[in-house]
């Protein structure tokens, strides 16, 4: 339950410095000319971002029936998994591992996992699904979708508003939105702190709830959102639903933490496997030869089967039961991390605009 | 002035390594009395290379604004603070020789790709035939009027005529001879070397004046940073700038002309020493958000700041050492950790952090006066005093020991403050120091690249201090100390009298810069106000005369 709103005196904690407390205030609006203070903001710029898997260690004994396996010259079943056969090559975890993550539902059941640092209930049964499959394991390529988020082609965007005191503050306002710009980096592509970052223009992409902070942990209320990642130039929206952000707010003016949620299955199928809605930048359905065969070379490089993938999806789901009781949705966990931003909302038209409107680019 | 125009003569003859002496000025003077300007003083007649901006401002105006320079250009010396005054005594090398010639073909070879020939022409061009010498004589001279400054002479017509015609019948090719006779003007000492010429002045036998059309190139490159428009080469050709009245009318034409900015530009880019950012590097482990684009735009940012308030507002030039509204792109904000909504371009802001005001605290200053791994109070205090104050900071003994300066932090050690303590504790270092390290250590809140901190090493940082008897806790108080500081004002007019006449001043000029200081103080210390008086003063014009001026072939006492 989060606490009513209560205000404080405002605070700036030591470790912030005085320029902490100026990073708090500074809020830019809609249009504005010169920028002016809001009290207590933090803005971030999602600069890592990754599936909640394990550490490495113990991976082995996680999957006793073996590893997953792409069927070589196995057809392309990626646009139609239902249409598959039972993929006997799928193998998804059953062994007793540690798994990084939070307890989503607040219970802790049989297919739940145990967390590190003694969390027990760690709903995470993407990591169930995928946990067997080489490239979701320590180093594999299956957290590669980071790479174009360095690259700038999407991002995310987290604001906590309303703080009055980042250690403990009873009732703090948090939004989560698709990040309009790239990400800033580093000559040595590191990303920077204190860049401004535009909110997406599409409001679908923007989620707002409240949130309390508990010795500097940042926790939220559930909420639906859902945002954008690329592959192979194509946009796939990610969703999570009653999705939560349990994130510490470090010494360093960094945050850090687990963005989880439960991701419908058939959205998590293609935003990771299938790519069945991919769209292109003007939200047009892409073609489907690119779709079709990314998916079917995703499947062929990380190692499964689009159909067993599929089945496997539906068979761990865990939330959202329908009316026939069968679960719709898979819980699944992002380690996130944020650097302090500005965040602003202004228009994000491009440059060239006016010359793709003319068809000159086009 | 003989021995200057026969430099002059050889120079544009041979046109071989180049090496000019700021010539020395004997004139007579008077106090003045009340507000009149004092009698002129004049200095040689200078022979000064076009800078970089001038040079490109040039080839913008007269062949648009789209054509490439394609050439880098020589690192500008520096002297007595200003390339400006460097100008009248750098030289060329081959190498830069070399520069010149690419920059001239790419030229030459983008108006024959547009087809723009035909418009620098005032007959009409055969199509794909040989261009006549009628052509020829006519184009050379009409482009000639406007790069060499002044009408073509005789002598000139003919040898780049001949030059063209030369090219033509060895390429066979249509626009050839029009293609190297622009090559060939584009790279003679004609266009590249600002030449002054002088004449007799009436009543004073000890002083003579710039020719009228030297008066229209010192005019334009001081007030519009380029060469010479056609109105102002035809006031030239009238003697139209002899005459008060119609001198007045140009200044003002120009004062009023948007290129009044990049005038204001060009002065302040060169006093404030921006041509250093193209040897600037910073340790990319230690300040990641220093890149060329932050090193480009931190230019830009005080250039902009300093039109906008000088020129735009007519602001007061002291209050650059206090103003908080300033522009930023998204690069820059990055590093003042201040938001910027625009995604490309510029955006209005004010400095939030208490600390930041005035363009000293600017990353243009702040990181161009440190090391690239750290801060240094007193690179930034000799930088304050030089470039601000014009006092001038003797030069470290050759035997000074760094390594107290440069040594790691320990328990004991740990800011800046303490690091020049230890420093300062040698006899032969102590007494710069005491002059050096008040202006610098305020600016320790500012690390290597500009960005806010409170401490170092996990020590608070002192920044109190005090600027010739005024203390100060914190950089606020020491920017009113510093716009307050008498030598704020005096100093910019020395530099930009020193700007306009590309030579130091001398000391009998003293006079008439009192005489400037005191009108640019009743003036409300406006800039544009400066350069009115500059420009409308008999100085501005006066040239030694080298028959009578007692030149013993070295520099006379500077100011």
């Amino acid at each position: 339950m989060i606490p009513k709103y209560k205000k404080s005196r405002p605070r700036c904690p030591s470790f912030f410095g005085r320029w902490g407390c100026a990073m708090l205030t500074v809020m830019v609006l809609p249009n504005m000319t010169v920028a002016q203070s809001v009290e207590g903001r933090l803005d971030f710029v999602v600069s890592s971002i990754r599936y909640a898997l394990t550490n490495g260690s113990g991976e082995a004994a996680a999957c006793p029936n073996g590893v997953s396996r792409h069927t070589q010259g196995s057809a392309n079943m990626c646009m139609t998994p239902q249409r598959g056969g039972i993929d006997t090559h799928m193998n998804v975890v059953t062994g007793n591992i540690k798994v990084e993550g939070i307890n989503l539902d607040n219970r802790a059941s049989d297919e739940d996992f145990e967390g590190f640092n003694e969390v027990q209930g760690v709903d995470n049964q993407f990591y169930r699904v995928v946990g067997c499959t080489p490239a979701y394991r320590q180093g594999g390529q299956g957290n590669g979708f980071e790479t174009e988020m360095r690259t700038g082609a999407w991002g995310l965007l987290i604001s906590v508003k309303g703080v009055d005191d980042m250690d403990n503050d009873d009732h703090v306002r948090v939004g989560i939105y698709a990040n309009s710009d790239p990400i800033y980096l580093s000559a040595k592509r590191d990303p920077l702190p204190y860049a401004t970052y535009a909110i997406h223009q599409d409001t679908q992409l923007h989620a707002e709830t409240d949130g309390v902070i508990r010795n500097g942990k940042l926790s939220t209320r559930p909420i639906d959102f859902k945002f954008l990642s690329t592959v192979n130039s194509m946009l796939v929206h990610r969703v999570l639903r009653d999705a939560r952000l349990e994130a510490s707010i470090n010494k360093d003016g960094t945050i850090s933490g687990y963005l989880a949620g439960y991701s419908p299955v058939e959205a998590v199928y293609d935003e990771n496997f299938g790519f069945r809605n991919a769209i292109t930048k003007d939200g047009s359905l892409a073609p489907e030869r690119l779709r079709s065969r990314s998916a079917y070379g995703k499947s062929l490089v990380l190692g499964y089967n689009c159909e067993g993938m599929y089945q496997a999806l539906w068979n761990q789901a865990d939330g959202h039961p329908d009316d026939f009781g069968r679960f719709t949705s898979i819980s699944q966990q992002y380690v996130v991390k944020g650097i302090p931003a500005f965040i602003v909302n202004v228009p994000t038209a491009s440059l060239n605009e006016e010359l793709t409107r003319s068809g000159e680019l086009k | 002035m003989k021995a200057n125009l026969i430099l002059s003569n050889v120079l544009l003859g041979k046109f071989a390594v180049l090496t000019l002496l700021v010539g020395l000025v004997a004139g007579c003077n008077e106090l003045s009395k009340d507000t009149a300007e004092p009698d002129p003083v004049g200095g040689p007649a200078l022979v000064r290379v076009l800078t970089e901006s001038q040079y490109r401002a040039t080839i913008r105006d007269i062949f648009g604004e789209d054509v490439p320079v394609n050439g880098r250009f020589n690192k500008p010396i520096r002297s007595h603070g200003l390339n400006a005054v460097g100008s009248s005594e750098a030289g060329f090398s081959p190498a830069a020789l070399e520069q010149y010639v690419i920059s001239a073909l790419g030229i030459a070879e983008h108006l024959v790709d547009e087809g723009r020939f035909n418009e620098l022409t005032p007959c009409d061009l055969p199509a794909g035939e040989v261009v006549n010498e009628r052509c020829l004589r006519e184009f050379v001279s009409e482009v000639g009027y406007r790069l060499f400054r002044r009408p073509v002479s005789d002598e000139q017509l003919a040898r780049f005529v001949s030059q063209a015609q030369f090219a033509q019948a060895t390429l066979a090719s249509p626009y050839a001879g029009l293609r190297y006779a622009l090559v060939s003007m584009l790279t003679a000492p004609e266009f590249l070397l600002r030449v002054e010429r002088v004449e007799p002045r009436s009543h004073r036998d000890d002083l003579a004046e710039l020719d009228a059309y030297s008066k229209a190139e010192r005019l334009s490159f001081f007030l519009a940073n380029t060469s010479p428009d056609q109105a102002l080469l035809e006031a030239a050709a009238k003697g139209a700038l002899d005459i008060p009245e119609k001198l007045s009318q140009h200044v003002e034409r120009l004062l009023d002309a948007p290129t009044l900015d990049a005038a204001v530009r060009a002065f302040f880019s060169d006093m404030l020493g921006f041509g250093a950012f193209d040897e600037l590097v910073k340790d990319l482990d230690l300040y990641p958000a220093y890149n060329t684009t932050v090193a480009l735009d931190a230019q830009e940012q005080t250039l902009r700041d300093i039109v906008r308030h000088l020129i735009k507002q007519n602001g007061d030039y002291r209050d650059l050492f206090t103003l908080r509204t300033t522009e930023l792109t998204r690069p820059l904000g990055v590093v003042y950790r201040l938001p910027v909504a625009s995604r490309n371009g510029w955006e209005l802001t004010k400095f939030q952090e208490p600390n930041r005001l005035g363009i000293q605290s600017h990353l243009s200053f702040l990181a161009l006066h440190s090391h690239p791994g750290r801060s240094s109070p007193t690179l930034r205090g000799a930088s304050i005093r030089e470039i601000f104050l014009c006092q001038e900071v003797p030069d470290p003994p050759a035997d000074v020991d760094f390594s107290a300066v440069q040594s790691a932090p320990t328990d004991t050690i740990k800011t800046g403050r303490d690091r020049l303590q230890m420093h300062n504790n040698e006899p032969s270092c102590s007494g710069c120091h005491k002059i050096m390290d008040p202006p610098g250590l305020v600016l320790e809140n500012f690390d290597g690249i500009g960005q806010f901190r409170q401490t170092e090493s996990g020590a608070v940082i002192d920044a109190s201090g005090d600027l010739d008897g005024v203390t100060y806790q914190d950089h606020q108080g020491f920017a009113q100390a510093l716009r307050n500081h008498r030598e704020a004002p005096r100093c910019v007019v020395e530099k930009m009298y020193r700007y306009a006449i590309g030579r130091d001043t001398v000391w009998k000029e003293r006079y008439y810069m009192d005489y400037l200081i005191k009108s640019f103080e009743e003036q409300g210390y406006r800039i544009t106000e400066l350069m009115r008086s500059i420009a409308l003063s008999e100085n501005f014009f006066s040239i030694a005369n080298p028959a009578v001026a007692e030149f013993a072939g070295q520099e006379e006492e500077s100011l």
